[in-house]
């Protein structure tokens, strides 16, 4: 006898329906997997096996073949575990045929007959097909993020089965939830005494989704800074919430009590990550990297001059177009990947260089190995660049209490819902020929930039991405629709020329 | 070009010089008794010609033997042959060129490429320093070596990097034209670029400047070369300034080498905090004569300049300056500070202070350095 189950798999972060085929005929007891099944989904056979017995059920003495279609595709991980025994029971008689008409299910199954929870169970949940969708307990909330009426969180097979042979109770619906209180980061901007320059840069990378470059000895308070940082962005929208969920369910990431992601993801990878581990990728199952983990949040770069130049480099791609395209033997697939990257580093490998006191024990050779890692475009692609000094030793210690991360919040907010009614994401996003329409600039702020860029000091890209700041500057300052010459010239001071001082005389 | 004509005793010295471990103490004992080319015959025939004095410490068998084995090599022919082709011009003792005609230690020859009445022309000031310079002695270098240049002093320096590169940045900056004032002195041969990373500067010198060594073509970088370098740039100043040293630093056997000759030696002045000045203090307790910039040594030198003095150009700026830029400007004056130091010491939003500081960067008042603000 044949009973077919709806499930899925996950691919990048989508996830593709499969249809769980059970058939069950005489013949030598025997149980085979086929359509692309990769270790752990042959494995089903003996969890199965095992959860059918302790939940007092029958395993089938007879001829049992699963079949995952379509079969063209590689299925992997445990999640199908449960819409293989939820078919055999049909196929097997235990249960009637008409019960698992309608029904979709996902869920990894454990020897005892628990159901587990799976990565990437918003993805599969959305791409299961059926009325009702059995998934485990505890990923039920964030399934139901996409199928608000259909999900139904169950936590034993027993459970499934006597609600199915209609003596037990139906599992409850799972609800998401937008709504509470946001649980913020618990850093606040209140704990970084002075820096007064580094806080306003922080607060305009907040309101205007710009990179931000920090360069400074240690001790200046660049990771606190960063730290911060998604503490100061707004909520995400709904859009965004939606695929940072995604994501976070994949990548197997914490996520949010009421299932729904809704505080910009902040993440910030050590170094010695490897190229797959920051922009994605992985073999045969392409898994999502930090840039994907950080989308619509914070990508920080601590010790930036550590990373290899070839993971930076990588990042050039993903900052330029907000997804990457990860394409390997076995497919191709595109991940979401539109992150603000804030950078911090030391002005050389000791990272005293830069001061006038002579203490850098670097040489010219190792300082000038270390400031390459920075590339020209890569550099190129951070609007806000500042160096960050030392604070004063006595505001450290009775310095007055500083704006809390909440007050800067509000401006922030403000700020962004100014460039929302242009039509724009953000201010980082403007494009070149909406320049002229939405920040004119004022006759002063005009002469400053030809100034500017009689110099040397600015490129042509360099002065549109001046404009873009500058427009932040001012939905910051007032909302005003000109772009004031106070305006253009803190853009220009805040996009210096990091590490200039240290480059060679040649 | 026309082939330069070398006489027999150049082509032999040329082919000394390019043996190996030859410097020029030993060249000098070699050929104390006998002419060049007697001893390259004599070295052909497989054997040292006979020396009256003993020969210089360190000098054992196995030398002169690797000397016997590299005098027939066809690379001495090779690099006497690509004077020509590499513009090289060779100044002998003999040529009304030769500036060494008082100096103890004189080279045997001169490779030149460039322009090479630099050799006689006078003033000129060597500006020297360690490698490991910090971004302020640089700056001093770069300036000091502007200066010198517009008033038409050639600087001498080795090419170097650090200080040495930094001042002949300088005098590039000052001269667009083709013909800078601009001496290098460098220990390989004029084909072999080092410090790598010194290409660009290498050729500029070449080719607007003059560029010297004594090393024929070929001769790869050797730890004993710098120093002999050294002399050569105490031999070709009128005066030696070193910028920055460490206590122990190629500078200061430059130093060294201009006492030896009756060179003024020059220092500037650094913090007694930092190690990269410990050297150049050093020579200040013994008592050097500090500089501060290329202004103090035209005056040394008997030179006017014809720029504005510093005091007129203040005056003339402070006029158009606002009341808070004329607050900065005086905040700068002790100085280089941070914006956030400048907001507060004058009581504004760093917002304002940012514009401010950036507006008069774009004047030339300020120079934004890295975090720092300060005065040009």
């Amino acid at each position: 006898m044949l009973a077919i189950v709806s499930s899925a798999v996950v691919e990048g972060v989508f996830g593709r329906p499969v249809s769980v085929e059970v058939h069950v005929s005489n013949g030598l007891p025997g149980f085979t997997v086929v359509g692309l099944p990769d270790a752990s989904c042959r494995e089903a056979r003996d969890r199965v096996r095992a959860a059918l017995l302790s939940s007092g059920l029958e395993w089938p003495t007879r001829r049992v073949t699963v079949n995952l279609a379509p079969s063209g595709i590689r299925k992997h991980g445990a999640g199908l575990d449960l819409p293989i025994a939820l078919a055999l029971l049909v196929a097997s008689g235990q249960l009637p045929p008409e019960t698992i008409l309608k029904l979709g299910a996902a869920g990894e199954l454990g020897l005892d007959g628990s159901i587990r929870p799976v990565p990437g169970l918003v993805s599969i949940a959305d791409a299961t097909a059926g009325e009702e969708l059995i998934v485990p307990a505890r990923g039920a909330v964030e399934a139901a993020v996409v199928r608000p009426d259909a999900v139904r969180g169950a936590s034993h097979l027993r459970e499934v089965f006597d609600w199915l042979d209609g003596q037990g109770l139906r599992p409850s619906f799972a609800v998401a939830s937008d709504e509470g209180e946001l649980v913020r980061p618990t850093a606040d901007l209140a704990d970084v005494r002075g820096q007064p320059l580094a806080r306003y840069a922080l607060e305009l990378a907040a309101a205007g989704g710009h990179h931000l470059l920090m360069v400074g000895p240690p001790g200046g308070g660049k990771t606190m800074l960063a730290n911060r940082l998604a503490g100061l962005l707004p909520a995400l929208d709904a859009d965004d919430a939606l695929v940072c969920t995604r994501v976070h369910s994949v990548c197997g990431l914490k996520m949010a009590e009421g299932g729904l992601v809704r505080i910009p993801p902040f993440r910030a990878p050590h170094h010695g990550i490897s190229e797959v581990g920051m922009i994605g990728g992985g073999s045969p199952v392409i898994r999502p990297g930090e840039v994907s983990a950080s989308h619509a949040g914070v990508l920080f770069l601590d010790e930036m001059g550590e990373f290899p130049l070839k993971i930076l480099d990588s990042l050039r791609q993903p900052v330029e177009d907000g997804v990457i395209r990860i394409t390997r033997a076995s497919g191709s697939v595109l991940l979401p990947a539109r992150f603000q990257l804030v950078g911090a580093m030391n002005p050389c490998p000791c990272g005293l260089g830069g001061g006038d006191d002579g203490l850098c024990r670097c040489s010219d050779a190792s300082i000038d190995r270390y400031v390459r890692r920075l590339s020209a475009p890569l550099l190129d692609r951070f609007d806000l660049r500042i160096d960050v000094a030392p604070p004063d030793a006595s505001l450290l210690l009775a310095g007055p209490p500083e704006e809390s991360s909440d007050v800067v919040r509000e401006r922030v907010a403000e700020a962004r819902q100014r460039s929302r009614d242009r039509g724009y994401r953000s201010n980082a996003d403007l494009p070149a020929h909406a320049l002229d329409d939405v920040a004119p600039l004022e006759p002063e702020a005009e002469q400053l930039l030809e100034r500017a860029l009689k110099k040397g000091e600015l490129t042509g890209r360099g002065l549109r991405r001046i404009r873009t700041v500058a427009r932040t500057i001012v939905d910051l300052d007032d909302g005003g629709s000109t772009i004031s010459v106070s305006a253009v010239a803190r853009a220009l001071a805040m996009r210096s020329k990091p590490l200039q001082s240290l480059r060679g005389a040649a | 070009m026309t082939p330069q004509q070398l006489d027999e005793n150049a082509v032999a010295l040329i082919r000394l010089l390019g043996l190996p471990g030859m410097g020029p103490v030993r060249l000098r004992w070699i050929t104390s008794s006998c002419s060049a080319e007697e001893v390259v015959d004599e070295l052909l025939r497989g054997r040292l010609p006979k020396v009256s004095s003993n020969p210089p410490r360190a000098m054992g068998q196995d030398v002169t033997q690797q000397w016997i084995e590299a005098v027939g090599d066809q690379s001495a022919y090779a690099a006497i042959e690509a004077l020509d082709a590499q513009s090289v011009e060779v100044v002998t003792p003999q040529s009304s060129l030769w500036p060494f005609a008082n100096d103890p230690e004189p080279p045997a020859l001169l490779f030149c490429r460039g322009d090479t009445s630099l050799l006689t022309r006078r003033p000129s000031v060597a500006i020297v320093g360690t490698r490991r310079c910090t971004s302020l002695g640089r700056r001093v270098a770069t300036s000091m070596a502007e200066v010198l240049a517009k008033a038409g002093v050639v600087v001498v320096s080795g090419l170097a990097l650090g200080i040495d590169g930094a001042a002949h940045s300088g005098a590039f900056d000052a001269a667009a034209g083709q013909h800078v004032p601009a001496l290098g002195v460098v220990a390989t041969g004029l084909d072999v670029v080092y410090p790598k990373r010194h290409k660009a500067l290498w050729n500029d010198v070449g080719e607007r400047g003059l560029l010297v060594s004594e090393a024929p073509l070929g001769v790869d970088p050797s730890r004993w070369r710098f120093p002999a370098r050294n002399r050569i740039i105490a031999g070709l100043a009128d005066l030696v300034v070193v910028v920055e040293s460490h206590v122990k630093g190629g500078a200061l056997s430059t130093a060294d080498e201009a006492i030896d000759r009756g060179v003024p030696v020059l220092v500037v002045p650094g913090s007694v905090l930092s190690p990269a000045s410990s050297g150049t203090n050093a020579l200040l307790m013994d008592g050097a004569l500090p500089v501060r910039s290329g202004h103090d040594i035209l005056e040394l030198l008997g030179l006017t300049y014809a720029e504005e003095p510093a005091g007129a150009i203040e005056a003339n700026t402070a006029r158009q300056l606002s009341p808070v830029a004329r607050e900065v400007v005086a905040e700068l004056a002790a100085g280089s500070v941070t914006v956030d130091e400048l907001a507060g010491a004058t009581n504004r939003s760093v917002q304002e202070m940012l514009a401010l500081v950036q507006t008069l960067a774009l004047d030339d008042v300020v120079v934004i350095d890295g975090s720092r603000v300060r005065l040009p």
